[in-house]
């Protein structure tokens, strides 16, 4: 605990039990007075925390100062003529190296730049609080050039995040990871996004209800923030490409990609039912990122990283099948999954290694460009 | 669901509401009844079943004494039933256990026999409670309920359920039979003696308690200061976790419009060793002192039967705090010293006291009391004698500590919050002074909701259970 805890707590103690108490106020008032203090007690805190700059200690913060990093570089370079704002979860994060991907589009076509909001295990609202925590570093200028510059949002398909809203909360439960990020805002709209999802979720929203509200509890009061804060400054950044060089301990490639590439012919034979889009995926996810970008987003276009998991494919292609006016980029190409099929590409089922991270990214690189072209950008 | 867990406060939120929505003497107790049986159940519901044994044989013990039918046997049934309870559930093993450990000592082969048995959690203060009344009724100090409510919310009203104060029928009972009328004093008093509590155990108890667990979980590897340390961090923890928790519990009592007697009164003041049992667990002391010494014959027949009762219900009542014969071994130091002290203030008196100024002398007096009490925290806190007899030699220099780690130390945390709530807060909190007015009322709730805010962000999320929940 450090000093200034120890001197705020003393002199907490030296004031209450200097309180004179007693009275023959009624009650209500009194009441309502508390507990105006503690919500004027938490905004404070809250102010205080910002204004010096702490954050929750948690592993999300090294990527929230690489993609300062990366946001401030890309705005503050003139010849940037685009921004690609690529946000997802640990497939992108192993499998999208966001740096030779700016690198192809600014070959073959407008100079570009990349910023990567992608974690290991990161739900939408994970993302997003990393997001908006960036976003707040914006000096005014940055943020007027953000709205200049043509400012594309790739947005991550995947099954899990998908239906499950949460994903990952459960799993992480009373850890700082999950304090951090689940706002009384996150909260309320993860709420109604897995509310929305319906009975496809693995929780309903009224099971999900009481730790949801005690993390947001937590989170609204800043309770232990005083232990569980550091600042930007003190954490090494890491970028959202985060490549694997290694395969996962007892995981063994036995041809897990051709299952997957027959699928993928039986469907380009027979045509793809297509998937009704989750409600929330537009209503709630790309809303609020186009409310964090401040209408800043020219462009939106969907994307899924590879896996040899079949149910994958199945939701991806379903995905993108479904009329909608925003791009999308799934994976069902033989080509490309036939030059996947190697063991030295996989990490396990569903993650690839650095040498399946580039062979996707250049793939993805030439689909986005054509895709981008085609929207006429 | 301690009081300063997240649960607590939404538990309390519902009941509290809905307990002064409520209109009705009887429609709030059995209100407060029914969230009390939730408080007790939320840690296992299956004990629920074994405080209503409490209850049941403390009130019909209680009736049966009061009808006069064999009056005494009444009263000595429903205390063995009770202690029955009490000794198989927290000291089956503890005997089994060392009569086992004697027989082999002997030579005698023993096989162990040990039964999985939880402790269930304030079993040793609602037991006490129970024993309190059904004597209290014998003594006629008090009649006994008709109303079973009453005699439960006696025993299991949640604020004091898990770890007292220990509260006895003649302070609370003639409560249940008074209107409670929503009121600002009773809020305002509540709420401070909560943030008191909270300071004390959320932000103070709570975080010093890494450091002492740390270095007393393996006292062998850390250094003689890191073990000084560690004991003067216990000294600090034990008074704060416990103290933070009684004062809470009276708190929260009060903002239901009950009353709990003073649990703790600054015991680190204290000059000698009876005032130190005067000014710490102020409920167990006086329990101990009115069910157990007066009737094990307190100060009559003599010197050595008063020192020798003395130093039974000490004994007992360091057996009462944990099935460990470190306990009793802690009980013991207490009861020799009050002895000791007693046969001083006699001879003191005898030779009409000691030549040295005032100050010296209290000053010297209450150094060596506090290096009493801080000594006799080692047993109480060590694991096993062993551990005990280390700390010692440690801390009085006879180790040779060269090659021993040592532990990084939170000097601050230990003394500052000490020294300031012993020397200062103590001065400050006066008792009952002139209420503010109105308007000065609503600033210091406003002020207390502030507060509550800030120490719910130095209060460590990791919430640790209270020591005395063990008890």
């Amino acid at each position: 605990m450090e000093p200034k805890f120890i001197a705020l707590a003393l002199l907490l103690l030296l004031l209450v039990a200097w309180a004179r108490v007693g009275g023959r106020d009624r009650g209500p008032r009194l009441l309502l007075a508390s507990t105006l203090g503690l919500l004027l007690g938490a905004g404070t805190i809250k102010v205080l925390l910002g204004a010096t700059g702490y954050l929750p200690n948690t592993g999300a913060l090294r990527l929230l100062s690489s993609v300062e990093r990366q946001m401030h570089e890309a705005l503050a370079d003139p010849s940037v003529e685009r921004i690609l704002l690529l946000e997802g979860s640990s497939y992108s994060a192993r499998g999208v190296d966001g740096p030779l991907l700016a690198k192809l589009m600014s070959r073959d076509g407008p100079r570009t730049a990349m910023v990567q909001v992608s974690l290991d295990g990161a739900n939408h609202f994970e993302r997003s609080w990393v997001l908006g925590n960036a976003l707040r570093s914006l000096d005014p200028a940055e943020k007027a050039r953000l709205q200049s510059v043509d400012l594309v949002l790739l947005s991550e398909i995947q099954h899990q995040y998908d239906i499950d809203p949460f994903n990952g909360f459960e799993r992480n439960l009373h850890t700082n990871r999950t304090f951090s990020y689940m706002s009384p805002v996150n909260a309320w709209a993860g709420l109604r996004a897995v509310h929305s999802v319906g009975a496809e979720a693995p929780l309903s929203a009224w099971a999900l209800l009481p730790s949801v509200l005690s993390h947001a509890a937590i989170n609204a009061f800043s309770i232990g923030m005083a232990y569980r804060s550091t600042k930007l400054e003190d954490v090494s950044p890491r970028n959202g490409y985060n490549p694997l060089h290694k395969r996962k301990k007892r995981f063994r490639y036995h041809g897990d990609m051709k299952p997957v590439i027959a699928r993928v012919e039986e469907l380009n034979r027979t045509g793809v039912e297509p998937r009704p889009r989750l409600a929330w995926l537009a209503g709630i996810k790309e809303a609020r990122f186009r409310g964090l970008l401040d209408g800043a987003i020219d462009e939106v276009v969907h994307y899924a990283v590879p896996s040899t998991d079949p149910n994958d494919l199945e939701y991806v292609s379903g995905f993108c099948a479904a009329p909608s006016p925003e791009p999308c980029i799934g994976y069902a190409d033989p080509a490309l999954l036939k030059r996947l099929d190697r063991r030295a590409d996989w990490n396990d089922r569903r993650h690839m290694r650095v040498g399946g991270a580039r062979k996707y990214t250049e793939w993805f690189a030439g689909r986005l460009q054509r895709v981008l072209q085609e929207q006429g950008r | 669901m301690i009081f300063t867990s997240g649960a607590f406060l939404v538990f309390f939120l519902v009941v509290y509401a809905v307990y002064w929505i409520l209109r009705g003497r009887r429609t709030r107790i059995y209100w407060l009844l029914l969230g009390s049986q939730f408080f007790y159940a939320w840690w296992d519901w299956r004990f629920l079943g074994l405080m209503w044994f409490a209850i049941l044989t403390c009130h019909f013990g209680a009736i049966m004494v009061a009808r006069g039918r064999a009056p005494r046997l009444a009263m000595a049934t429903s205390i063995v039933a009770l202690l029955g309870v009490l000794a198989y559930f927290k000291y089956f093993n503890f005997f089994v256990g060392s009569a086992v450990q004697l027989l082999e000592s002997l030579g005698l082969g023993a096989s162990p026999f040990v039964l999985q048995i939880i402790l269930p959690v304030g079993i040793s203060f609602f037991t006490f409670e129970a024993i309190a009344y059904v004597v209290d009724v014998w003594r006629k100090e008090v009649k006994p309920q008709d109303n079973i409510a009453h005699t439960a919310m006696y025993i299991s009203f949640f604020p004091h359920l898990l770890a007292g104060p220990i509260i006895r029928p003649h302070d609370f009972m003639p409560q249940l039979e008074q209107e409670k009328r929503f009121n600002g004093a009773d809020l305002l008093i509540g709420m401070r003696l909560f943030l008191i509590g909270f300071i004390y155990k959320a932000v103070f108890s709570d975080n010093i308690s890494p450091f002492v667990d740390e270095v007393y979980a393996d006292v062998h590897l850390f250094d003689n200061t890191s073990l000084a340390m560690a004991t003067l961090g216990f000294y600090a923890q034990i008074y704060f976790d416990f103290a933070g928790y009684s004062t809470m519990a009276i708190g929260v009592a009060r903002m239901f419009g009950y009353w709990f007697p003073r649990n703790f009164n600054y015991p680190y003041r204290s000059v000698n060793v009876t005032e130190f049992w005067r000014r710490w667990h102020i409920s167990l002391s006086s329990w101990l002192r009115d069910y157990l010494y007066i009737p094990l014959g307190g100060n009559r027949g003599g010197e050595s039967k008063r020192r020798r009762n003395l130093m039974l219900t000490m004994l007992l009542g360091g057996l009462w705090h944990g099935a460990s014969w470190n306990f009793v071994l802690w009980g013991g130091l207490h009861g020799l010293a009050l002895n000791v002290h007693k046969s001083f203030t006699r001879w003191a008196g005898r030779v009409g006291g000691i030549a040295i100024p005032a100050v010296v002398g209290t000053a010297a007096a209450w150094l060596l009391t506090q290096v009493f009490v801080y000594a006799t925290w080692i047993p109480f806190r060590a694991e096993g004698f062993r551990d005990t007899w280390d700390v010692f030699r440690a801390i009085s220099g006879l180790r040779d500590d060269a090659g021993l780690r040592t532990a990084s130390i939170p000097y601050l945390l230990i003394f500052a919050p000490l020294v300031v709530d012993t020397f200062v807060v103590s001065f400050l909190d006066t008792g009952p002074r002139a209420a503010a007015r109105s308007q000065g009322q609503l600033r210091l709730a406003l002020a207390f909701g502030i507060a509550f805010a800030f120490l719910l962000f130095m209060m460590p999320l990791e919430v640790t259970s209270f020591i005395y929940f063990q008890f």
